[in-house]
């Protein structure tokens, strides 16, 4: 009977049923596909990390690698030190840098604008949500796209000791080409010897560096790679074979590594290997102390945590989004579920009363909800899997946050997951399925028999108004609880529980407004509005729609704006030099330590006319705590006009500063939430090997570094280090100065073609361009979300029609034209578009206020100012009321039907 | 009052449900119209009202052309002709279940553009003579049947309609609740001078009306009550 059921259910609501199916087909595909994305480049991150790391227990690290690394005394620390040297079986150490090779012909043409503000970042994936850097579509100016860099295709180079590699990672040790030069030069008897690894300037390529360079397996080939204002040049002697690490890698001897990258004296890890028997946490927490501050021991697993930590809360925030259309192809469900009960009403009654339980009629009814949403989350998944697949291969993993620019892996997925997005699928089914379902159970068979059950038949289920108004107060209550493990968990219950609380109070709120309002002299608007008021059941399925598919664009419209609103200030603040120049024109910024300028070429910037001043600015990365991502520290002039610019949240007290005696520094709001900072307080910071107690004269916003970063006066900082290099120069013009002189100036400055030159506004502009695009992916969710619940929205107009088809008939009868039907029918949709646009604008600036002040910033660790777009509400408002009063004279155009006049007739 | 000639109607590919009707309705006249199910009453009915296009003939009402030449109604002239003119009694009552007792009743009166104190009057006037003085607000759900077909024989008489057409008012009620109905419908409709057909299958019931026609094989023909 259960079969029947369904089958004859599916036959009379065919089109509304496939509707259902790819409505929860394609939440279910959005979820599983931006999942698939992000875990197989986190896979491929982790894959690559471990790859480098070989069978290492533990890896010491000092910052981030190309941010200076640390003092390669300590190795000397480990392997001497005769509290720490026995427990340690291999320590191998490495300079680990990321350059970039000479561009291709012709040469692409792709910028990267916000990461001169956001050095390290990528190198640690650690760019921000969407105001982060990344490539971005070809310049459109002349000018600029000579200013600005060519990106290229980069290389990470390995430097390593390979006798202890050979050991920890075997996979380091290269194979020399035949009758090249290094195989020459080596013992005949095993050309894999690592001794070839120890000429200073040779290094072997894996396969995808190989195809990168193009290299001659016969040894020939040298390779130019630019190193600050030099070319250095280095042999390919030979392949590695490291199949896992699938990005251009080059291995090389340490020492050699040391010289190409003015790294002498600094590594950038030790892997480490401890002996049997010894404890990996004791070890941790015995050794760290002996070393050096700055420095931090970690495990593969708490690299991959770190790895995955790092874009986790993007992730989850793009995941939950997507899943948003799956929250409103329930609805769609609900809604058919709806209209099939509805149409089925005298069917059950007569099951009913042959001796039906209420339990069976239930469970059959949930059941039918289970299969829909079983098959349109198979859909989806089979859907969600081709997406991720394509995405892929033609975009690589990078969804716009510049997370994982540049990343490009293999769709990496478990039956398990897909499992999980096909039953969520399922319980999307049955959850829609639910009310109507229960509706349909509890119904007396005798009134759902008789045909004159005009007293409410077909009434929808409403939830009592205390249980809205305890979701209200949950969701107030769980905002007041912090984030879980980084992520803001409990906010986005809030937001679930502030939806559907207040689309629980919706039929009552709109009750109330329409017993409130006064009443209209068209007796077509009065009949409407009673409809409404007094018959809140059937009008609950269609409020549902609206307010919850409106509410959640509305609040992600006001976040977006907000946020760009907010950025585009913090973009104007940071970027108050006209020009900025960075050293080693097409490298990476993993690559800092190894593109430097000593003052000297530093001051012959100042020289050039038109320029005003040069700030010399240089970065480096800190541990605060081992435990967690490195902090960014910038080095730069810290005027008082340079201050006003950035765009500080609070200040300490003047007296405070002054009486602590100590260098200010200046956090940004990530070191709030992360390290408990905040302005007025002492802290230490590990700089180059020291701990340095500094003062926080106050915290700044910071939308490039996550993580956290300290800013620090580039005096203070040359008196604690001595280090005078720079990274990148900020030049300010005199009035009236012509950029396009400037620029050719520095290009012809000597080694002027390895400098990137930026114009301010052009990365403002790309910066902005980068942060719209970003939110691509968030506006064509929404809209999937919109035209879902749309679709929900007509599929409950038509229910309406159905259920109330003997009462227009009766209208009819009564002397109502269609056309007074059809404005009946629209005034209807226009209330009832209106009732729910505001409240979805009410509920919706509601999740906006979380989204701004909670979300973002326990996921990002960032505020944001909140900015209305008035205009855009007004318009979006009036589109959705239009849309709802056409939706509403088209699905219940059978009102209009002579099967609606002659339904009076009917024995129901 | 009302004048039918040659009146067929017919679902093709079926064979007519009646043809060549003949029958002319006095003013103020009240009949009972009854049949053997499936002879067309309610159809009848449904043409008389504008409701549905006959196939052939010529239908007068009140001195009015119902029918264009092909026999089709003007939909838009039909309706507004039954707004002002028709009054509809039915078997299921049809109350609008989110209106109360008074909206209901004040409903084709504000269809046809009474306002304020006229409708408060004429409704007063109609619960009054249908005993519901005490029901003004009830929403029809917590009306009994009786209450009910009371409410609806208040509305289908409110803005005074030339003829009124009741499609087996006492279908759903019970032999004492039918007859108490009965007896109000007559008074009413004698009261508001209209004229009115009642279809009906209950021999009772018909002796409420001057008359009883019987829809059938042979058309309309009287029949005794």
């Amino acid at each position: 009977m259960l079969a029947k059921l369904f089958i004859a259910s599916i036959r009379a609501n065919l089109g509304r049923t496939l509707l259902s199916v790819a409505g929860i087909a394609l939440g279910v595909a959005l979820g599983l596909a931006v999942h698939v994305i992000n875990q197989s480049a986190i896979s491929e991150m982790q894959q690559a990390t471990r790859t480098l790391s070989g069978d290492a227990d533990l890896t010491l690290r000092g910052g981030r690698a190309s941010a200076g690394g640390f003092d390669e005394a300590v190795l000397e620390t480990l392997l001497t030190d005769a509290r720490i040297a026995p427990l340690i079986a291999i320590a191998s150490p490495i300079v680990d840098m990321t350059v970039a090779l000479p561009p291709p012909k012709p040469l692409q043409q792709h910028m990267q604008p916000v990461q001169l503000m956001q050095e390290e970042q990528k190198t640690q994936n650690q760019t921000t949500t969407q105001a982060a850097g990344k490539k971005t579509g070809p310049a459109t100016n002349q000018a600029t796209n000579h200013a600005t860099n060519q990106t290229s295709q980069t290389i990470r180079v390995i430097g390593t000791d390979i006798f202890q590699a050979a050991r920890l990672q075997p996979g380091f040790v290269g194979e020399a080409f035949k009758g090249g030069r290094a195989e020459q030069q080596k013992s005949a008897d095993d050309r894999a010897m690592p001794l070839a690894t120890l000429q200073p300037d040779s290094v072997f390529l894996n396969r995808a560096a190989l195809a990168v360079v193009g290299a001659q397996t016969n040894g020939s080939t040298s390779l130019s790679i630019p190193i600050g204002l030099e070319n250095k040049t280095i042999n390919v002697i030979g392949k590695i074979e490291l199949p896992q690490f699938k990005e251009p890698l080059a291995v090389m001897d340490i020492a050699g590594a040391q010289v190409l990258f003015n790294q002498v004296g600094k590594l950038s890890r030790i892997d480490l290997r401890l002996r049997p028997g010894v404890n990996i946490e004791s070890f941790r927490s015995d050794v760290l102390p002996l070393l050096p501050p700055g420095l931090a021991l970690t495990t593969p697993q708490q690299r991959d945590e770190q790895s995955a930590a790092v874009s986790r809360a993007y992730r989850i925030n793009l995941t939950v989004l997507s899943l948003v259309a799956l929250f409103t192809g329930g609805f769609l469900v609900f809604s058919t579920q709806s209209l099939s009960v509805v149409r089925r009403r005298s069917q059950f009654a007569l099951y009913r009363t042959l001796g039906v339980t209420q339990r069976e009629l239930l469970r059959a009814l949930l059941a039918e909800g289970a299969v829909l949403g079983t098959i349109g989350g198979a859909t989806g998944a089979a859907l969600g899997l081709a997406i991720a697949t394509l995405a892929l291969k033609k975009f690589g993993a990078d969804l716009g946050s510049g997370f994982f620019a540049g990343v490009v892996p293999e769709a990496d997925w478990h039956v398990a997951t897909v499992l999980f997005f096909v039953g969520l699928g399922s319980a999307a089914g049955v959850v829609g399925a639910w009310l109507p379902a229960r509706q349909a159970a509890l119904e007396a068979p005798a009134r759902a028999l008789k045909a004159n059950d005009d007293a409410g038949g077909g009434a929808t289920f409403l939830p009592p108004w205390w249980a809205g108004a305890t979701l209200l107060v949950l969701s107030a209550a769980l905002l007041a609880l912090p984030a879980i493990d980084s992520i803001p968990w409990l906010a986005y219950a809030s937001i679930a529980a502030m939806l559907f609380g207040v689309i629980a109070l919706a039929p009552i709120i709109c009750a109330k407004a329409l017993s409130l309002a006064p009443q209209s002299k068209s007796i077509i608007r009065q009949l409407a509005a009673r409809h409404i008021e007094k018959s809140p059941g059937p009008s609950a399925a269609a409020i549902t729609g609206i307010v919850a598919s409106f509410s959640l664009m509305i609040a992600m419209l006001i976040m977006v704006v907000s946020f760009r609103a907010s950025l585009e200030d913090w973009l104007t603040g940071v970027l108050k030099a006209d020009i900025y120049v960075r050293v080693g024109r097409g490298n990476s910024p993993g690559s800092s330590e190894a593109n430097t300028l000593d003052t000297s070429t530093g001051a012959a910037f100042q020289a050039i006319r038109g320029v005003e001043h040069a700030d010399y600015l240089r970065y480096k990365s800190v541990n605060l705590n081992p435990d967690m991502a490195p902090v960014a520290l910038i080095v730069r002039p810290l005027r008082d006009d340079v201050l006003a610019s950035l765009t500080m949240l609070r200040r300490a007290d003047a007296n405070v500063v002054a009486t602590a005696q100590l260098p200010i520094v200046w956090v940004s709001e990530a070191m709030v939430d992360l390290y408990g900072l905040d302005a007025g307080q002492t802290v230490t910071v590990p700089i180059e090997g020291v701990a340095r107690k500094l003062i926080i004269g106050g915290v700044w916003r910071d939308y490039a570094r996550s993580s956290g970063a300290i800013t620090i006066d580039r005096d203070a900082y040359i008196a604690m280090t001595g280090d005078t290099r720079i990274n990148d120069l900020a030049l300010t013009l005199t009035a009236g100065a012509d950029k396009l002189e400037v620029m050719n100036a520095i290009r012809a400055m000597p080694n002027g073609d390895r400098f990137e030159i930026i114009n301010a506004a052009e990365i403002r502009k790309l910066s902005l361009s980068a942060f719209d695009r970003s939110f691509a992916v968030t506006y064509a969710l929404e809209i999937a979300a919109i035209f879902v619940g749309l679709a929900g929205i007509s599929a409950t107009f038509s229910a309406q029609a159905w259920a109330r088809r003997r009462e227009f008939g009766m209208l009819r009868h009564l002397g109502m034209t269609r056309g007074e039907i059809r404005r009946l029918l629209g005034a209807e949709g226009t209330l009832l578009g209106s009732l729910g646009a505001a409240i979805g604008l009410v509920l919706g600036f509601a999740i906006a206020l979380v989204l701004i002040f909670v979300v973002n910033r326990q996921s990002f660790h960032w505020s944001m100012e909140l900015h209305i777009p008035w205009l855009t509400l007004a318009i979006l408002s009036v589109a959705l009321i239009g849309l709802t009063a056409v939706s509403a004279i088209i699905s219940g155009r059978f009102s209009m039907s002579r099967q609606a006049v002659l339904a009076v007739k009917e024995d129901a | 009052m009302l004048v039918i000639q040659k009146l067929t109607k017919q679902f093709p590919p079926a064979p007519p449900i009646f043809s060549d009707l003949d029958f002319t309705l006095n003013e103020g006249e009240y009949i009972a119209l009854m049949g053997e199910s499936g002879a067309g009453k309610s159809t009848l009915l449904n043409i008389i009202a504008g409701l549905e296009p006959a196939s052939s003939g010529h239908l007068r009402l009140a001195g009015q052309n119902l029918l264009t030449e092909n026999h089709q109604h003007d939909d838009d002239a039909a309706t507004l002709f039954r707004r002002k003119s028709v009054g509809f009694i039915f078997q299921a009552f049809h109350l609008l279940p989110y209106l109360d007792v008074f909206e209901n009743i004040a409903l084709p009166l504000r269809l046809n553009g009474w306002t304020g104190q006229d409708i408060t009057a004429r409704v007063a006037e109609m619960l009054d003579a249908v005993g519901l003085n005490n029901k003004a607000s009830a929403l029809p759900r917590e009306l009994s049947g009786g209450e009910m077909q009371r409410v609806a024989i208040a509305r289908a008489l409110s803005h005074r309609p030339k003829l009124l057409l009741a499609d087996e008012p006492t279908g759903n009620l019970d032999p004492d609740t039918a007859a108490q109905i009965m007896a109000l419908l007559r008074t009413e409709i004698q009261r508001n001078g209209a004229t009115a057909i009642l279809v009906t299958h209950s021999e009772v019931a018909a002796r409420s009306a001057d008359r009883a026609v019987m829809l059938g094989k042979l058309g309309i023909v009287p029949r005794p009550i």
